[in-house]
């Protein structure tokens, strides 16, 4: 037998799927109450993600002063125990210990003594004429030819 | 209540919560039977079509009324349903999986489906096309939309959607034929 053509506009246009009693009436609430939970939920994720910022930006700074200031404290500390003392004080300890200026030198460290030597340095020979200066070499027996 | 009364309440912050209830009264049931046609389970349409109200409300700020607000909600709607068939799809990871053997399924099962026999044998010829040629064929045939207004909500020319209408009818009848 042979089959018959179908004509899909010929069909009545039926809606065969059904839905809960009364679902459409519920509908717009449960839609209200969900938009509700998603902005609540969108709020504290906003509010959290605040504080973690705050608290990371924080945590930056921190840890920028930190690494900024490490340097400075380190000198602090170092000179501190020094800086107690005079000069004559220290001067004394080392006669005591007998603490030889080779030795003294020999464990600084290089590019201290030569920043040292380029603040604190003084010409000795500032307010002597060359005239006096002569006198001085002639008197202690020294042949340095002057500039 | 017009498209511009819902979009004016929304517009003010004093009327936006009206508006948007306003809103969802107007195309929930549309919405709902537009994805529940695509998606045939009651509960996967009903998350989807709260899922789709979300996205309007968290949205509705960037609505620039270029399109209506029916286009703008049904645009929402049509592509939560297509991703959602496309997660079902890839959820399986097996290539034989076929969604439209799962959807034949659910017509047999639900006793929220009921309908005399041609009217069966159409819903389960039309699961078995492609998403988008069921999306159009829904919007055409049950929906009685317009093309140009179908080009407006799936951004597919007017040709296009027609000859994939006429194709997917073709199809269809041959599948209920196949059937007798």
């Amino acid at each position: 037998m042979k089959k018959e053509k179908i004509d899909i506009d010929k069909l009545e246009k039926v809606n065969i799927f059904k839905v809960p009693e009364k679902y459409f009436e519920d509908l717009t609430l449960r839609i209200q109450t969900k938009v509700i939970q998603e902005k609540a939920s969108s709020t504290y994720w906003y509010k959290t993600s605040k504080a973690y910022w705050t608290l990371c930006t924080s945590m930056f700074v921190l840890i920028i002063g930190f690494i900024w200031r490490w340097p400075i404290q380190e000198v602090k500390i170092e000179n501190d125990p020094l800086t107690q003392f005079t000069t004559e004080e220290i001067i004394d300890y080392l006669a005591y210990e007998n603490v030889s200026l080779f030795e003294i030198v020999d464990n600084m460290d290089i590019n201290v003594i030569i920043s040292e030597l380029d603040n604190d340095y003084v010409d000795i020979t500032d307010g002597i004429t060359d005239d006096e200066l002569e006198g001085l070499y002639s008197e202690y027996d020294l042949e340095v030819e002057l500039l | 209540m017009t498209d511009k009364d819902i979009i004016d309440k929304i517009r003010n912050s004093d009327s936006l919560n009206m508006g948007f209830n306003m809103l969802v009264r107007k195309y929930q049931e549309r919405i709902y039977w537009h994805v529940r046609k695509m998606v045939i389970d009651h509960d996967d349409a009903d998350d989807i079509v709260q899922e789709v109200f979300v996205k309007v409300w968290k949205n509705i700020g960037k609505f620039r009324e270029d399109s209506s607000l029916f286009t703008w909600v049904y645009r929402i709607a049509t592509n939560e349903c297509l991703n959602f068939l496309k997660k079902k799809r890839n959820k399986f990871f097996l290539p034989i999986h076929n969604l439209g053997e799962e959807l034949i399924g659910k017509i047999n099962e639900s006793s929220n489906i009921s309908g005399d026999d041609i009217q069966l044998k159409l819903q389960k010829a039309l699961v078995k096309l492609p998403d988008k040629q069921r999306l159009v064929f829904n919007m055409k045939y049950f929906e009685e939309m317009k093309f140009e207004q179908i080009s407006k909500i799936t951004g597919t020319t007017v040709g296009a959607l027609k000859a994939s209408y006429h194709l997917a009818v073709k199809k269809i009848e041959e599948k209920i034929k196949a059937e007798d």
